[in-house]
């Protein structure tokens, strides 16, 4: 699983390919992925931030 | 060559020139020492070459030299001395300071009956563009498979953390109650996070439901049987698959059925056994949760079904299944049957 880091790193990826894409219908697709990398970095970040909560003892 | 074979050959050639000059492809007409007859107007246009410069002159000196390929020139020798023909072959065309554009190369001998008039119908189709959309879509659909295994790698531990906070939740409190409620809570979370670990693992799309039920299972049996020598948890399963969302369903059953085993069937540290198991044929199958615990009780007809009752009728009929509990002799089976 990735990091928020290495997630923001993947949507700025698909950004990049999306914009040297001349097609339009697959520029939006790269465009997509680069939205739910981001919203997946968020995530990423939220669960970093807070972790899981550990297992109380006993 | 004779008078009559000479005149057909020149009626031959003004035909192939007025097929070139009407084309819209890029087509060229080449003699036997590979010399340009003539070029379709697109030819030139697509090339960028000058087409005052073009007929009479070797095709390996047409543009910059971009067409001095010995590869292409022995393909076509080849096609020329009628030895060979050229279908579909592939050439990248390299042009100083220019993209290099992928060509889709064709050509044929045309037969005029004369050794001494050899012509070639040459056609050329620039697919650059098409390949770079083939590769774009390649990669495009390469980094959805990835994205989609992230998300679900992240939905599966995010449910995670939700059956551990619930899990925390049902460590802490006092009431009983109030305990066994967050303990179903978290198997029920546990059921659907199991799911996505086999969906993650799974390349099509379907879950094996052998791998899965017994994932599940362990992870009810950790979480509920505190004296695995009283109480044990079984499941058999045949080889079945089925898609996501038929197993998020089945699972969800497995659970319900399998807690209020655990809850109802074995008082007073009774010993015993559930056994889950599943069939298919065809389209047909049988789920079916057994005990050996106490059996329904006498007046089970007016006992008023709880939560977990409620999720399997309802589970059940979106399967367009049918629910039979029946006594087991001893304890209860409950079947869920889809004919």
């Amino acid at each position: 699983m990735r990091t928020a880091i290495e997630c923001l790193a993947k949507a700025s990826e698909m950004e990049a390919r999306a914009a040297e894409c001349t097609l339009p219908a697959t520029r939006m697709q790269f465009l997509d992925a680069a939205i739910r990398w981001r919203d997946l970095a968020r995530r990423a970040l939220l669960q970093e931030q807070g972790g899981p909560p550990p297992e109380p003892e006993g | 060559m004779d008078t009559r074979t000479s005149v057909l050959a020149e009626a031959a050639d003004s035909l192939a020139l007025a097929v070139i000059a009407s084309s819209n492809a890029p087509v060229l007409l080449l003699d036997g020492g590979l010399d340009v007859v003539a070029a379709s107007d697109s030819f030139c246009d697509t090339f960028e070459i000058d087409p005052e410069r073009v007929a009479g002159r070797p095709l390996s000196a047409l543009g910059g030299g971009e067409w001095n390929v010995p590869q292409l020139a022995s393909l076509l020798k080849a096609t020329a001395s009628g030895v060979a023909s050229i279908e579909g072959y592939e050439m990248d065309l390299k042009r100083a300071g220019k993209v290099n554009r992928c060509l889709v190369v064709n050509a044929r001998k045309l037969d005029y009956f004369d050794a001494d008039n050899v012509r070639l119908v040459v056609s050329l189709a620039d697919v650059t563009d098409a390949r770079i959309s083939e590769k774009l879509k390649d990669d495009l659909l390469r980094e959805k498979a990835i994205l989609l295994q992230e998300l679900q790698h992240r939905v599966a531990n995010s449910l995670q953390i939700i059956a551990s906070v619930l899990m925390q939740g049902a460590k802490k409190v006092r009431s009983q109650q109030a305990r066994g409620h967050l303990r179903d809570a978290r198997n029920r979370v546990m059921s659907i996070a199991t799911m996505q670990r086999q969906l993650a693992a799974s390349r099509l799309g379907d879950v094996a439901l052998g791998e899965y039920f017994t994932d599940l299972c362990a992870s009810i049996g950790a979480s509920m049987i505190s004296d695995h020598d009283q109480l044990s948890l079984k499941v058999t399963v045949d080889d079945s698959v089925t898609k996501a969302d038929i197993s998020v369903s089945l699972g969800l059953i497995v659970t319900e059925l399998v807690i209020n085993a655990l809850k109802h069937a074995f008082p007073r540290h009774r010993k015993g056994k559930i056994l889950v198991d599943y069939r298919s044929d065809g389209k047909a199958w049988t789920l079916s949760v057994r005990d050996t615990g106490i059996g329904m009780p006498a007046d089970h007809a007016d006992a008023k079904p709880g939560l977990g009752t409620g999720i399997v009728e309802a589970l059940a009929k979106q399967l367009n299944a049918i629910v039979d509990v029946a006594a087991a002799k001893p304890g209860t089976m409950v079947s869920i049957v889809h004919k």
